[in-house]
């Protein structure tokens, strides 16, 4: 007997276990997620996106190439039975271009895509990050238009405020920014590596010296611009000032473009939530026009991110300009579980008790409870107080039996008093 | 108004951050008789501290536990993590070196070299720029050790003096590159805490800069 407990512990050792990284979301937590994740979906629906779901499984090659960001180390990899190399999707827009690029190439443009789905990266462990991750976002597919830009960001902005998170900063760059900088410097491909991860990571002092021991090559032009570059981010007026440092019409082009954007975020009232960083450089080669980040006070990661790629669908063999963003879904839960929203009303809850040949009126009423929008969920039990105790565990407001004549017997379990109503009453007294 | 929570790494340069701290202005009285306490504060700047191994002072950094860390650059170089990375404080200077008896050659027949570490990441970057194909092994402390028992042909690690490879008969093979301690901040704060972040900066590499000038 021992013998064989042991024998089966050894075999399955992961038995009752999830990987790392990897989590089990259940009953609050798991109903607030959905209803994120549903309100931006109407939100999105409502505005004219259209919706798709990709496939979780996808070729290797849909996320390889040049541009593309995701390192192969992080995502997850497996064979089909013809040894050709999937993955579980890391990225969502990637498919989306995919998909634009050979089914949709003949559809109406400008299109509005909107999704919601997960993506796997694979992390470090023991690093508090998670493999498996919601991710909730649009793509205007089509348009050119720094309208197209506004609207993104304006959607981002709405999108946030309507699933309540309260304190977050929207920051807007522009790729065309540092690439008009580095436009007439010739540095090779390492040196301009490192000249971006400095100004990527705000490495002030580094960066200046880097610009200094290399004076002869890079000359005059743009660099004190260079050097500016991890300072200028903060409130829009960091737009007059980056103007003021540099001459390049590709770099002018980009703050007018940030500024014209700017202007109609403003219009629609939500100018308050737009911050400016030109040294956001990360991924250049993926994004042609605007970058954004947001950030909210709650957590030290972003909750959305998003920009303006117009390279990335004719990799798939259609050229299209394209602009998006992906709201993460679990992150925004850590922000708003740490805000705190509580201000949202519970409903009363009801559990109903029957005897066996009263599921009829029992079932009919429990419908009617429903249906005015509170909970009511029928006794497993057959005796009286084992539903009464059942229900004071569970936090349930009230106990209600159900009698014969449409009578109904309520017990109020907190206060344990109890009376005889009238179905017919009683539900119309659910409506005041 | 949350505090601003900066992160100390414990020991070498717990004392260089302290006295840096203290130049520019902030009440350090609580973390030099720390006592038994973890948060150390300030609470006239709204500041706090607090002193954590540096490979941890990395993690807190990395998810806003903490909003600023002071790190060595041997330990951003070891883990690959996302953060600002804003000013070279020009203390706690040292280098990444190979190093081994002086009878180690780097091209020596065939034979795949063993390399003996605490800092796997930075070694294998190291012989995979030089295109070397070697075998490294993970040590936690002594790594001079290794190349005497014979457990490795060379070791890499941060070397400050040179006095422990001296004793023990060690020479250095190459210099990899310098290390100094680092501020770092983490992205989130460095936008949603501009103004105060921002100042601090400011302070700490004018403080650098100063320091710099004295030294030469």
């Amino acid at each position: 007997m021992i013998k064989q407990s042991w024998r089966s512990e050894i075999l399955n050792n992961w038995k009752r276990h999830i990987p790392e990284g990897s989590r089990d979301i259940l009953f609050e937590d798991c109903s607030n997620k959905i209803k994120i994740i549903n309100v931006l979906r109407e939100l999105y629906i409502n505005s004219g996106f259209l919706e798709v779901i990709s496939p979780t499984l996808e070729f290797y090659d849909v996320f390889q190439g040049e541009t593309i960001f995701i390192e192969q180390e992080k995502m997850y990899k497996l064979f089909d039975n013809e040894g050709r190399i999937l993955v579980l999707r890391p990225d969502m827009t990637m498919p989306i271009a995919r998909i634009v690029a050979t089914k949709l190439k003949d559809s109406l443009y400008p299109m509005r895509i909107c999704y919601s789905g997960n993506i796997f990266r694979k992390n470090e462990n023991w690093n508090g990050k998670v493999s498996e991750m919601t991710q909730s976002g649009v793509e205007i597919i089509g348009s050119e238009s720094t309208k197209a830009d506004a609207e993104v960001i304006i959607t981002a902005i709405q999108a946030l405020l309507s699933i309540g998170v309260r304190k977050f900063q929207l920051e807007i760059g522009q790729a065309d920014f540092f690439k008009g900088l580095i436009e007439d410097i010739e540095l090779d491909f390492d040196e301009m590596e490192k000249l971006r991860g400095l100004v990527q990571n705000k490495n002030f002092g580094a960066l200046r010296e880097f610009i200094e021991e290399r004076q002869d090559i890079l000359g005059t032009k743009n660099v004190e611009a260079l050097k500016k570059l991890p300072e200028l981010f903060g409130g829009i007026e960091i737009l007059d000032k980056a103007r003021t440092l540099t001459k390049n019409k590709k770099a002018i082009a980009a703050i007018d473009t940030i500024e014209k954007i700017y202007e109609r975020i403003k219009g629609v009232g939500l100018g308050e939530f737009i911050s400016i960083d030109l040294g956001m450089v990360q991924h250049i080669d993926y994004y042609t026009g605007i970058i954004f980040r947001g950030y909210s006070s709650q957590i030290g990661t972003t909750i959305i991110s998003g920009g303006r790629y117009d390279n990335l669908i004719s990799k798939f063999g259609t050229s299209m300009p394209a602009v998006g963003f992906a709201i993460d879904v679990d992150n925004i839960l850590s922000v708003l579980e740490k805000q705190g929203n509580n201000n949202e009303k519970v409903s009363e809850k009801y559990i109903i008790h029957y005897e066996n040949h009263l599921i009829g009126s029992a079932c009919k009423f429990a419908s009617q409870i429903r249906s005015k929008g509170f909970v009511a969920e029928l006794s497993l039990f057959e005796e009286k107080e084992k539903t009464l105790s059942y229900g004071e565990q569970k936090k349930i407001d009230k106990m209600i039996c159900v009698l014969e004549d449409e009578k109904i017997q309520i017990i109020d379990i907190k206060t344990n008093k109890s009376w005889n109503e009238n179905i017919e009453e009683f539900i119309k007294s659910l409506e005041d | 108004m949350k505090a601003i929570r900066i992160a100390l790494t414990k020991g070498r340069l717990e004392k260089y951050a302290i006295e840096m701290f203290e130049e520019i202005g902030i009440d350090c009285s609580e973390l030099k008789n720390k006592g038994r306490k973890l948060i150390l504060k300030d609470e006239k700047n709204n500041i706090e501290f607090v002193l954590v191994k540096s490979t941890d002072v990395l993690t807190y950094v990395e998810h806003g536990a903490a909003d600023i860390g002071i790190v060595g650059k041997d330990t951003l170089m070891e883990q690959n993590k996302n953060f600002y990375e804003v000013v070279d404080l020009k203390v706690g200077k040292c280098i990444f070196a190979v190093a081994s008896l002086p009878s180690y050659k780097s091209y020596d027949g065939y034979n795949r070299k063993k390399i003996a570490t605490k800092y796997p990441t930075v070694a294998k970057d190291y012989f995979k720029k030089n295109g070397e194909d070697v075998e490294i092994i993970k040590l936690d402390g002594s790594v001079e050790l290794a190349p005497i028992l014979e457990l490795s042909d060379a070791i890499v690690d941060l070397v400050e003096t040179g006095d422990t490879l001296k004793e023990n008969g060690l020479i250095i093979i190459d210099k990899i590159c310098d290390i100094s301690a680092r501020m770092i901040v983490n992205r989130a704060s460095m936008k949603m805490n501009k103004e105060k972040i921002s100042s601090l900066i400011v302070k700490i590499q004018q403080y650098v800069d100063r320091n710099e000038v004295t030294v030469s």
